[in-house]
């Protein structure tokens, strides 16, 4: 079964003008650049490199097309849903010993970046807050234990 | 992943056996083996780059290359021919070595076969296909069998003559005649011969050469292996572990698990973006998200710091958001000064990783965050292991919001059944 890539619009806007950008390096290079091959009795070292370079550029290309194939951007949900976390929810935590609010905004895998505070659905701290409503507890254990409660969502 | 895990724990020994030669030169704090991988990895992107030989396999090579030492020590090539009396041992290491061939090549055959069977013995702790792949590059690095092998062989001994000047460099400079002497007989790659030349010009003829950026540049990368880890230095560590130590042991296990993995992804880049990831601290002080914490900042008594230090940071988005800016322009600053006058295309291709690190757009980038989140992981629980009073609970949470690969889950079983569950086992046999 494929795996589908949750993408905000920005970042899907981001994957496709990235893969053009490999599209175009990958062209400039068949067009331009191919050294020439067997100078000696011995494969021109230069040859392998290129065709290793490409070989890593049609992997790359692969990797994008599946991306593209597979990608679902993320929609705000309905106003009735909204009490609850999905992706794309900015999520702002209490912890329940301390009183001390924490916020992530939780996104798939390709646009986190936790020290941002964007943190994957897939990480341990995403895979507790997804599905859980306002006013209910999150418990991030084993083997230590952190203990919240969802305060707001905004989408 | 109980296996590899026991590999690293094995491995990151090279964290704290010291180079020997420094020590029996009377150096203090010597820098230790995984300090001096760092410092060939980067020789070894930075000669290598034109030497037209693989970059991948030349970085491999530099990675790999110390392992036995993790159970055969750092011999050096004075091993089991220095004599007894210090002063005598440190007048002969002023020297390179004089003997028969006959000699020599007993004692090199003798520090070989220790070697391979201490590599041999770690070996066993992995999978076969690891075993074949380290034990290949090991014995190319060894045996010279290679372009590669030898390009790897001539700059782990410059790497030890830039860090002899280091130590002695200015007022103890008969110490490095010996390294002179060894590197006059050994080097003979061109790439190597004219940086070697280039960087006596430089330091005792003060002639400008071409290789002047390159060995700024290379001298203050260096300095990263005296620089400790800010969050050990904040939570009293008594032995903190360098920064370079840090990029040895996650480039290591980055390799591990991109093969482990059957990872699809451009393994060159893994290597290059963990290398690049502490740049930097080279001119900028580490800062970790606490230094923004008002809280801390006011915390009156050590004990209130502890309490703040004892869990992660909770802060806004905007509060993070905003942190992230601020040390992203800061950081973007220190690497943009630290290779403002390197060679064009090199200069580019480090701003390029380092960006790429920042923002976490690639698969590569990505794999990189995710092995540093549980290199970092490992590390505390290590510390932990030693002092049980460290407020371990803060790293778990840091990696249970950064972690979100499967080997990464797989790796955190692991660790807790080494770190918790061996405890309890342990407590309970008694």
């Amino acid at each position: 079964m494929n795996e589908t890539f949750y993408l905000t619009k920005k970042g899907f806007e981001r994957i496709k003008k990235e893969y053009q950008a490999l599209l175009d390096f990958k062209a400039s290079k068949i067009r331009g650049e191919v050294p020439t091959m067997l100078r000696s009795e011995e494969v021109d070292p230069e040859y392998l490199v290129y065709q290793e370079d490409l070989s890593l550029l049609e992997t790359r290309l692969a990797e994008y097309e599946n991306i593209i194939k597979n990608a679902k951007v993320i929609d705000v949900p309905a106003k009735d849903q909204r009490h609850v976390i999905f992706l794309g929810a900015t999520v702002t935590l209490v912890e329940s010993e301390t009183g001390v609010v924490n916020e992530y905004t939780l996104l798939g895998t390709l646009e986190a970046n936790p020290i941002e505070g964007k943190i994957s659905v897939e990480s341990p701290v995403g895979r507790e807050l997804f599905g859980k409503k306002i006013g209910e507890t999150v418990v991030i254990s084993s083997p230590i234990k952190v203990v919240y409660t969802v305060k707001k969502i905004i989408y | 992943m109980k296996k590899i895990l026991t590999f690293f724990l094995e491995v990151s020994r090279l964290k704290s056996i010291q180079r020997q030669g420094w020590v029996m030169s009377g150096v203090e704090d010597a820098e230790s083996v995984a300090d001096h991988t760092f410092g060939v990895m980067f020789l070894a992107w930075t000669l290598g780059r034109k030497s037209g030989l693989g970059m991948r396999k030349l970085l491999l090579l530099s990675l790999l290359h110390e392992l036995c030492e993790v159970y055969a020590g750092d011999l050096t090539p004075y091993h089991g021919i220095l004599p007894k009396d210090s002063k005598k041992q440190e007048e002969m290491m002023k020297r390179w070595i004089r003997l028969p061939q006959g000699q020599k090549e007993k004692l090199s055959s003798r520090k070989y076969l220790l070697e391979k069977k201490a590599i041999e013995r770690l070996l066993r702790l992995v999978s076969s296909s690891l075993h074949k792949k380290i034990f290949a590059a090991w014995i190319e690095y060894e045996k010279v069998m290679t372009k590669e092998g030898r390009f790897v062989k001539q700059i782990d001994m410059l790497e030890a003559l830039l860090q002899g000047f280091t130590y002695f460099g200015g007022s103890q400079e008969d110490k490095l005649v010996g390294f002179w002497e060894h590197v006059e007989e050994v080097v003979s790659i061109p790439e190597i011969k004219s940086f070697v030349r280039a960087f006596e010009d430089h330091h005792y003829h003060h002639k400008k050469t071409p290789f002047d950026a390159t060995i700024r540049f290379l001298t203050s990368v260096g300095n990263l292996k005296t620089t400790p880890r800010i969050g050990w230095l904040h939570r009293n560590i008594k032995e903190p572990t360098s920064l370079a130590e840090h990029t040895f042991m996650r480039t290591l296990m980055a390799w591990v698990f991109f093969e482990e993995t059957h990872s699809t992804l451009n393994l060159e880049k893994i290597l290059k973006l963990s290398l690049c990831m502490s740049l930097s601290s080279v001119g900028l002080k580490e800062k970790t998200p606490y230094a923004y914490d008002p809280l801390l900042a006011t915390a009156r008594t050590p004990e209130e710091r502890a309490k703040i230090l004892s869990t992660w940071v909770r802060y806004s988005l905007k509060m993070k958001q905003r942190i992230f800016a601020r040390t992203y322009r800061k950081e973007k600053c220190a690497v943009e000064k630290l290779v403002e006058r390197l060679d064009p295309a090199l200069k580019k291709e480090i701003l390029s990783l380092w960006e790429e690190l920042k923002h976490n757009h690639t698969g590569e980038a990505h794999f990189v965050g995710q092995v540093y989140a549980v290199e970092t992981l490992l590390q505390a629980l290590q510390f932990y292991r030693e002092d049980k009073s460290l407020p371990i609970e803060a790293w778990w949470e840091w990696a249970f919001e950064h972690c979100d690969a499967q080997f990464t889950f797989d790796f955190m079983d692991a660790l807790k059944q080494e770190f918790y569950e061996k405890k309890k086992r342990v407590a309970a046999k008694k």
